[in-house]
């Protein structure tokens, strides 16, 4: 009898496994591609790049289209660096994201206060920062909670990687 | 006999060319009168409408005719509507809208092989093909821009630009929430395609006027101010030549486009031939800024780049052929970006008219002037870009220029075949 009921349990837990995993917290807010990653040789001229092409951008929206780009590259590239264990160029790229991020947001406010309509712009960095949180609090979940980044030379360094994926998460509700 | 003879008086008394096969001529037959530009007096010395009064007539005729039907064009979410009638007739009536279009093309080409025919006669001179070029600004100037939203895209990027002060190559007009323009426009969701040369130029129509429709026409006078300037250059290029002017302004293809329409490529083209003039002047610095100026306006004068480079060991005709056949080649590779646009023919028209000599460049341009308006056809027909439009207009395109191409093969064998 007791023998049943396990089946029927076992039976479930299979039907539960292949049936598709309804995850209502997922934003449909596309991170793009992180282009080069340090290391590259090109790593660095693709840096270069991204500060000359500043100037380029004027304008309250189009700054705030190149930061939040900049952020969403910036966030994938970190992620990448964190499930690659390479917590210290990791954290870096996530502290740039956290600053591009905030820039964007500062532009939109910008763009606001010339009078122009922001209310699409808003909806987008809404779900932008959406998408961000969840990709921040899956990396928590999955990464410890301090770590000491010990360099073959040099000074080792205390990672508080809670403490900074917290940070992160914080600037990014709007 | 004597009623043949008295008939054949009266023939030549009325200035007819009578040939008696099988008698001889009683009278002398009058000597030919060296046609005059400027002669209005008939074979009769009656006063007879001169060749500039008939082609003025009937131009301005056609001309009227076109700006009042491209009224009829205004999109309905168009701040300021087109009369009922000719929105009626555009968008319900679409047979007789297209025939409509066929006789305006179809007499616009006549005048203009008529035109030609002329000036190689000497009946038209330069002044009167001025003359020409001048009524053809000044009533096409009031038509509304019919075949081509484009006008629409250049005051959008320019609203962006130095209106709302962004990087039009970033931000694209849609995403101005509540802006006016957003209601009519096609193509409000793609950043800028133009050059950033182009951008500041629109900078002087934009500040003009702040209404909407009134911004029509700055736009439109500044396209004007360039073609007219561009047909300049194209006269004083060919020598202050008649035919190449009128074969440059007065094309259908360039009156449609650039007077109506009001594309760009006139502008290019003007800064590509002054730097071609610049060149022939020996400033080459200039010529180069020159040619610089008119890549800042829409890239496809980029081409000529190599050409200006080693313009120094080609004469003038060989820049001139190279460019027609450096930016043809362009002209071939535009499907790969989007598509061929009519317009497009304005930057082979440009160089073909300073070699009217070379038969194949010319009957090329003449045949790709008159398929590509046939690309209007299909869409006028069906107001549909799907369905048989885009086969209707891809053999409309190509089948003009194969049979120039196919025509002139044959004859360039039967002369060798009749030297052997």
């Amino acid at each position: 009898m007791w023998l049943k009921g396990v089946k029927g349990v076992v039976l479930g837990l299979f039907l539960l496994s292949i049936t598709p995993r309804i995850v209502l917290a997922d934003s449909a807010y596309v991170l793009p591609y992180p282009g080069l990653m340090p290391g590259n040789k090109l790593y660095k001229i693709e840096q270069a790049f991204d500060r000359l092409y500043r100037p380029w951008v004027f304008g309250n929206f189009s700054r705030h289209k190149y930061e939040l780009g900049l952020a969403d590259k910036k966030l994938v590239e970190a992620k990448i660096l964190f499930e690659y264990q390479q917590y210290l160029l990791a954290v870096r790229a996530l502290t740039d994201s956290d600053r591009h991020f905030q820039k964007a947001v500062y532009y939109l406010d910008q763009a606001e206060k010339e009078g122009k309509d922001i209310s699409q712009k808003t909806t987008n960095l809404q779900a932008a920062a959406g998408k961000h949180r969840e990709v921040l609090q899956r990396l928590k979940e999955q990464l410890p909670e301090e770590f000491i980044w010990r360099p073959e030379k040099g000074e080792a360094t205390e990672l508080n990687l809670k403490l900074i994926l917290e940070e992160a998460m914080r600037i990014r509700e709007i | 006999m004597r009623f043949k003879l008295a008939l054949l008086h009266w023939l030549q008394a009325e200035g007819r060319n009578f040939d008696l096969r099988r008698r001889p001529r009683v009278a002398q037959p009058r000597k030919k009168p060296i046609p005059r530009a400027d002669s209005d007096a008939g074979r009769s010395g009656r006063p007879r409408a001169s060749a500039l009064g008939k082609a003025s007539f009937f131009y301005t005729i056609i001309y009227i005719a076109l700006a009042v039907f491209s009224y009829g064009f205004i999109d309905p979410n168009f701040p300021y509507k087109a009369p009922r009638a000719l929105h009626r007739l555009i968008y319900y009536q679409r047979p007789l809208t297209t025939i409509i279009y066929i006789i305006v093309v179809g007499g616009l080409f006549c005048l203009y092989g008529w035109v030609l025919k002329g000036v190689k006669r000497r009946k038209l001179n330069s002044k009167k093909i001025w003359k020409l070029v001048f009524l053809s600004v000044v009533v096409l100037f009031f038509a509304f821009p019919a075949f081509s939203y484009d006008i629409f895209n250049y005051i959008a990027t320019a609203k962006v630009a130095f209106f709302y002060r962004e990087n039009p190559y970033l931000v694209m007009p849609i995403e101005f929430v509540g802006e006016p323009m957003l209601e009519f426009m096609h193509a409000a969701n793609k950043i800028t395609l133009y050059g950033p040369f182009w951008i500041l130029l629109t900078g002087l129509p934009h500040s003009l006027i702040n209404n909407l429709f009134l911004n029509v026409f700055s736009f439109k006078a500044l396209v004007v101010a360039f073609y007219l300037g561009l047909s300049y250059l194209i006269w004083r290029l060919s020598k202050k030549s008649a035919f190449s002017l009128a074969f440059f302004a007065l094309n259908p293809l360039v009156v449609l486009e650039t007077l109506v329409s009001s594309h760009n490529d006139v502008v290019m083209m003007f800064f590509a031939l002054l730097g071609l003039y610049l060149l022939i002047q020996g400033k080459r610095p200039l010529s180069f800024l020159s040619l610089l100026a008119s890549i800042g306006i829409k890239y496809a004068t980029l081409a000529l780049v190599p050409i200006f480079f080693l313009s120094s060991r080609l004469k003038k005709e060989q820049i001139t052929i190279l460019s027609f056949w450096a930016l043809f080649l362009v002209f071939c590779l535009a499907p790969f970006r989007e598509e061929i646009y009519p317009w497009y023919v304005i930057w082979l028209i440009s160089f073909a008219a300073l070699v009217p000599e070379r038969r194949f460049i010319f009957w090329l341009t003449i045949a790709l002037s008159l398929g590509t308006l046939g690309r209007y056809l299909p869409f006028l027909y069906t107001r549909s870009w799907e369905g048989m439009t885009p086969m209707v207009k891809w053999w409309v395109t190509v089948l003009p220029p194969v049979i120039v191409a196919l025509a002139f093969f044959k004859a360039n064998f039967s002369r060798e075949v009749s030297k052997r």
